[in-house]
């Protein structure tokens, strides 16, 4: 297991580096340039600027410096925001994306099971298409509309909460519900689905006809088989949700890290499109690793590395 | 859409009880084979299938999409693209069936013309989907070891890279259009279903009727095909179904960019997203015909989908 | 079981491992929420108005924060020689007085014996002369450098060629500036309101490079000063005591919010959450009808330009085709109905001329729509080019939903008018500015707004090979009447030799204007004194809460 751990380390760092690479290639590959500007500004100025920012040397040299700063952990400043650095931007907006994402997959993963066991055992009566509807809405409703939605109607028309901005508990609720949504509705669909395959094997035959009750035939026997396609999807679910959604921290205008990802590829900002890109990237390796782990918990008959590999 | 299709094709041949009684041709070389004999399945399937009213009523509502987003256009006097800049935001009538947007256009042909691009778009998404995440998926669990290892770092990468900047690259090089819309959707869409099928496969290559099945030689193709995913049927169908809304809405968010197919044409998930104003302003028919076509299609993807996997569940069979 | 703890447990674990890192941001959150209901009080008592930035300030280094996120809020923590008044007019500010010499070229500024820095410390005339030298600086880097262009020696300095010495920008004694133009500008005194003209703290700025990246280091000389900044969330201005005219300011403080989406806005406002909204795309028709939407000019104007170096738009009869077949008034009216003014000429309206005039009134309409005319010329254009169908046509735009709605409208003008279908297009920001910029594109909207309050200021940008131009266009008279003009003292000949150069850009046809723009807002009732200056920043000084 430790050997396995440690290639799997070394396998990660090898996969963070490609990603780095392709990244910095690609991005220097699009047109556009963080030092554009509308106006004429005078080519001293053009040339001190690139300069500053290392964008007078070659893609490959420049490649060079960010590897050697990425090492110390550095991810430089943001062109962009003279205010802050990519560090900065990530310590003051990650911790809020997080809190936001783990409030929303909380709600998604245990309503989402819960509803998706109820479906699977109450098989094609009403409390399986009310749940199918729900989970229908969830998805098919993007959680741009239904962000707004809830803002108009429960903060703007009830004034029963705050619109917008990270303030107070009550500022949560909605845009954790939003954000909730569409995970529920997928776990709840992935979980019964898995769940009806389960619940008609031989071993839930047999222990049903010892006469175990429902509830312990679900958690003792089925729910474990059953939710591996939802603990493969938390994977990225995870990385994703935790490390902020642009949609959801616009429009209810939270301070996340979510609206760097999409900033920093609008203004070119070269060093906030790398930072953001190798610190979630960084966590969904972590994420899929622990997702690798979490099969062989679930399920002694996966095994990843052979013995003594 | 590929496993509806395949059930299809296999009803053509007539089916009667009799055959079920007709002795198997003797076969050496399949002598040794633990499977079912696949037509027998499909057929076994699409009958189970005709029984579920529910899952029927969304066949059914699908084709209805698909002839309306070829006929609807042309069911009323407007162009997709004519304006009327006097008639603007006018609510359903007679005359403009599910009203007007903010130029004066006729929603309804705008929104049967978006059914065309969405459609499609949807039905390809979940058919690379299936090809190259079920092939992929499958091919990396079942292999294992090493062949896992390097599959699924890959993967990660895609994951990744900021598909955004994928994106712009590819309508730098590409220019905007449908088939820049499908590559786009094809450079990560997969990656989702193939992590699920292969966290599947990894769970069912162990069990018996596998190793049975490998022990007596079949071809890995072969046990993939057979073995394992009849028993992986039904996430494959759930991730195949959602597939469909979130392409819808990729394809809004790529013509946003510029990628997709460009104004004055439209897509339901342009549409929609052109309509969110109005849950401020009131005129809901903007947002609500785009939206209810998108929910509905979902909808009937989904019943599709569970009558499917009850169909097609091997379990079931008795 | 014991195995299923076990993997509940590790899934748990994964989260509780996030849930730590975020409870202390929770408890520092509730601590946030504990000064949301202190602020609740304070409103009670405390006049704070409640506005929008929209997003982070790129800086408020007033030479580098060049555009309004930053300089709508800084044109409030800080304050120039001038002061734009509420008829937009520059008045005494941190100067008290000036002499101008016989010549026009050099001004001699008074200091105001009370400008201080929030610090306490005395603004002096070093200060300016080190702010304004920084701004031309190339190390400086600023992109607001050219406006600094009008003082002698600050071209040759900001290009390389010229000293800090050679920049004519001088304190002659603590409270005495003068400063040398190159030419006589009689608008100087309105250019040097722009934040750009921003005094520093000389050794807060000489100490600490960083100096404007927090609340607590950043010293300015305005009405306001700068007591809380949360990046990328929030910043909070208080009412500034050492301010020379801290009586006449009203308010408490602001607070400012960072919301980017135009509805969250407005549905904040709504609740009463922010004192002040734009107006959402489709409201704005129904806000107007109310009465509650207002408007304020914008120096500026939203055009499309023609590449002449690209069929079929080398042709002159074929651009104007185009150009008379848009119907300008039918676009504010109907397409984007927030009460802009159609533009029939490029420079907008707000000049006064030096017989009182209107720059735009006396020019008059130099495009207007006629269809009949319009086809015509594409008949005679396609006869001198020899074309029997119209090569391709693609009109882009960058990605916006306004930009696409008008642009289908011109579409649908296009095939009304002429018969020709064109083709639509639209790009991401940045691809879309680098391909206007190399020539890349056929036909293409544009926009420009004004950085000082002069006509020069739009027609420069039309000079060949000028970094605004874009259209590959070239006119030796008019290069020559821009030239001239910026050299001229006599305002009457000056502004004719304006009225010339437009004369000929319309003649020839590199561009076409659709509107003027303008500024809509909303505004809470009991709010008043917030000016917008057309050309200039959101000016709170006068602003009060009843």
């Amino acid at each position: 297991m430790g050997k396995y751990i440690v290639s799997r380390f070394v396998g990660a760092l090898i996969t963070l580096w490609i990603i780095v690479t392709l990244t910095f290639f690609l991005m220097h590959l699009i047109p556009g340039s963080p030092l554009n500007n509308e106006r004429n500004t005078s080519e001293a100025v053009q040339r001190n600027l690139e300069a500053h920012y290392h964008l007078d040397k070659p893609v490959v040299v420049q490649y060079g410096i960010y590897l050697k700063s990425l090492l110390q952990l550095d991810f430089g400043p943001s062109i962009k925001q003279s205010s802050q650095s990519v560090n900065d931007m990530l310590g003051q907006g990650f911790p809020i994306s997080a809190e936001l994402g783990f409030y929303s997959l909380l709600i998604a993963v245990m309503s989402g099971i819960v509803l998706g066991i109820l479906a699977a055992l109450k098989h094609n009566h009403m409390i399986d298409y009310l749940a199918m509807t729900i989970a229908v809405i969830g998805i098919s409703v993007p959680n741009f509309i239904m962000a707004t939605l809830l803002i108009q109607q429960i903060a703007v028309n009830m004034e029963l909460l705050p619109v917008a901005t990270w303030a107070s508990p009550a500022h949560m609720i909605l845009p954790t519900v939003a954000l909730a949504t569409g995970p529920m509705a997928i776990i709840a669909r992935l979980t019964r689905s898995s769940m009806l395959e389960v619940l008609n094997q031989d071993y839930i035959l047999t222990a049903r006809a010892k006469g175990i009750s429902t509830f312990n035939i679900v958690m003792k026997h089925a729910l474990r088989n059953a939710v591996l396609p939802v603990v493969t999807i938390l994977g990225t679910l995870v990385a994703g949700v935790l490390t902020g959604s642009f949609v959801i921290e616009k429009i209810f205008a939270i301070p996340g890290m979510g609206q760097y990802f999409v900033k920093g590829i609008n203004n070119r900002d070269y060093p906030v499109i790398m930072g953001t890109t190798v610190f979630y990237s960084a966590f969904l390796i972590l994420m899929l690793f622990l997702v690798d782990i979490a099969y062989g918990i679930l399920d002694p008959r996966i095994k990843l590395h052979k013995r003594g590999d | 859409m590929g496993v509806p299709n395949q059930t299809n094709t296999k009803i053509a041949e007539p089916y009667t009880p009799d055959e079920m009684f007709v002795p198997v041709e003797q076969n050496n070389s399949e002598a040794e084979m633990i499977s079912r004999p696949s037509i027998s399945y499909w057929k076994d399937a699409w009958l189970r299938l005709k029984k579920n009213k529910l899952a029927m009523s969304g066949l059914v509502i699908l084709i209805f999409l698909l002839i309306m987003a070829i006929i609807g256009p042309m069911l009323t006097p407007y162009s997709m693209e004519q304006q009327s800049l006097t008639k603007q935001n006018l609510a359903p009538s007679s005359e403009y069936w599910f009203g007007t947007d903010n130029l004066g256009r006729d929603m309804f042909t705008r929104t049967w013309y978006g059914a065309r691009v969405s459609l499609f778009v949807g039905i390809m998404a979940a058919m690379i989907d299936f090809l190259i995440g079920v092939l992929y998926g499958g091919l990396s669990g079942y292999k294992g070891g090493r062949t896992d290892n390097i599959m699924m770092r890959i993967i990660e990468i895609l994951y990744g890279l900021p598909y955004l900047l994928m994106v712009i690259l590819l309508m730098v090089v590409m220019g905007p259009g449908l088939l820049t819309i499908i590559v786009a959707l094809t450079v990560t869409g997969w990656v989702g279903m193939a992590r699920i099928v292969r966290g599947q496969v990894l769970q069912l290559k162990n069990s018996e009727h596998v190793l049975a099945s490998k022990t007596l030689g079949a071809s890995t193709f072969n046990i993939i095909r057979k073995n394992l995913l009849p028993n992986t049927m039904g996430p494959i169908i759930v991730q195949m179904t959602l597939t469909v809304p979130t392409a819808i809405f990729a394809e809004a968010f790529l013509s946003f960019l510029g990628l997709g197919v460009q104004s004055p044409a439209a897509s339901w998930g342009v549409l929609a997203n052109d309509g969110l104003p109005v849950i401020l302003s009131g005129d809901w028919w903007r947002l609500f015909f785009p939206a209810f076509f998108i929910s509905l299609t979902m909808f009937a993807f989904n019943v599709l989908g569970d009558g499917l996997q009850d169909a097609l569940d091997p379990k079931f069979r008795k | 079981m014991r195995k299923l703890t076990a993997a509940l447990l590790s899934v748990l674990l994964v989260f509780a491992l996030v849930g730590c890192t975020t409870s202390q941001s929770s408890s520092e959150n509730n601590s946030g929420s504990a000064d949301s209901d202190n602020k609740k009080e304070e409103k009670g008592g405390e006049k704070i108005l409640l506005l929008n930035n929209g997003n982070e300030p790129t800086s408020f280094d007033p030479p580098i924060g060049f555009d309004s996120v930053s300089w709508n809020a800084l044109n409030n923590l800080m304050e120039g020689l001038t002061r734009l008044d509420k008829d937009d007019q520059p008045q005494a500010a941190t100067a008290e007085d000036w002499k101008v010499s016989d010549d026009g070229k050099t001004y001699t500024f008074t200091i105001r014996e009370n400008a201080k820095w929030s610090n306490g410390d005395p603004v002096t005339a070093e200060d300016f002369e080190y702010a304004l030298k920084r701004l031309a600086d190339p190390n400086t880097a600023s992109p607001a450098a050219f406006l600094a262009n009008f003082i002698e020696g600050a071209k040759e300095f900001n290009e390389g060629t010229g000293s800090a010495d050679d920049m004519k920008v001088k304190a002659v004694d603590e409270k005495t500036l003068e400063v040398t133009l190159v030419a006589p500008q009689n608008y100087f005194l309105s250019v040097i309101s722009n934040p750009a003209f921003f005094p520093v703290h000389k050794a807060t700025v000489e100490e600490n490079k960083d100096w404007a990246t927090e609340a607590d280091t950043f010293v300015g000389n305005g009405p306001f000063k700068l007591t809380k900044w949360e990046h990328s969330s929030e910043f909070e201005f208080k009412k500034n005591e050492n301010y020379w005219d801290a009586e006449n300011v009203k308010l408490d403080g602001v607070h400012w919010a960072m919301i980017d989406d135009t509805n969250t806005e407005y549905q904040m406002f709504k609740t009463g959450e922010l004192h002040q909204s734009d107006v959402p795309a489709d409201l704005s028709e129904q806000l107007f009808e109310e009465g509650k939407a207002q408007v304020e000019d914008q120096s500026g104007t939203y055009f499309y330009r023609f590449n002449v170096n690209m069929e079929p738009f080398q042709n002159e009869n074929i651009r104007k085709a185009f150009a008379l077949s848009v119907d300008q008034q039918k676009i504010v009216d109907f397409v984007t109905k927030n009460k802009e003014k159609a533009a029939h000429a490029f420079v907008g309206p707000g000049f006064k001329d030096p017989a009182g005039g209107d720059f735009r009134d006396v020019g008059g309409e130099l495009v207007s729509p006629d269809a009949a005319k319009a086809k015509e010329l594409l008949e005679k254009g396609m006869k001198e080019e020899g074309y029997d169908t119209l090569p391709k046509v693609t009109m882009t735009y960058n990605t916006s939903d306004t930009h696409k709605q008008i642009a289908e409208t011109m579409q649908q003008m296009f095939k009304e008018t002429l018969g020709v279908d064109v083709e639509l297009a639209n790009m991401e920001w940045n691809v879309f500015s680098d391909e206007q910029k190399a020539g890349k594109l056929q036909f293409s909207r544009s926009s420009f707004l004004a950085d000082y309050a002069d006509p020069i200021n739009f027609m420069e940008n039309f000079q060949t090979g000028h970094s605004m131009n874009r259209t590959g266009w070239s006119n030796a008279e008019f290069d020559k009447l821009i030239q001239d003009a910026k050299a001229e003292s006599n305002e009457e000949k000056r502004f004719e030799m304006l009225h010339q150069a437009e004369e000929i850009l319309f003649e020839e046809m590199p561009i076409f204007p659709i509107h003027y723009y303008n500024q809509v807002y909303l505004e809470a009732d009991n709010v008043e004194g917030i000016v917008r200056h057309p050309v200039g920043y959101l000016e709170l000084k006068w602003a009060d809460l009843k």
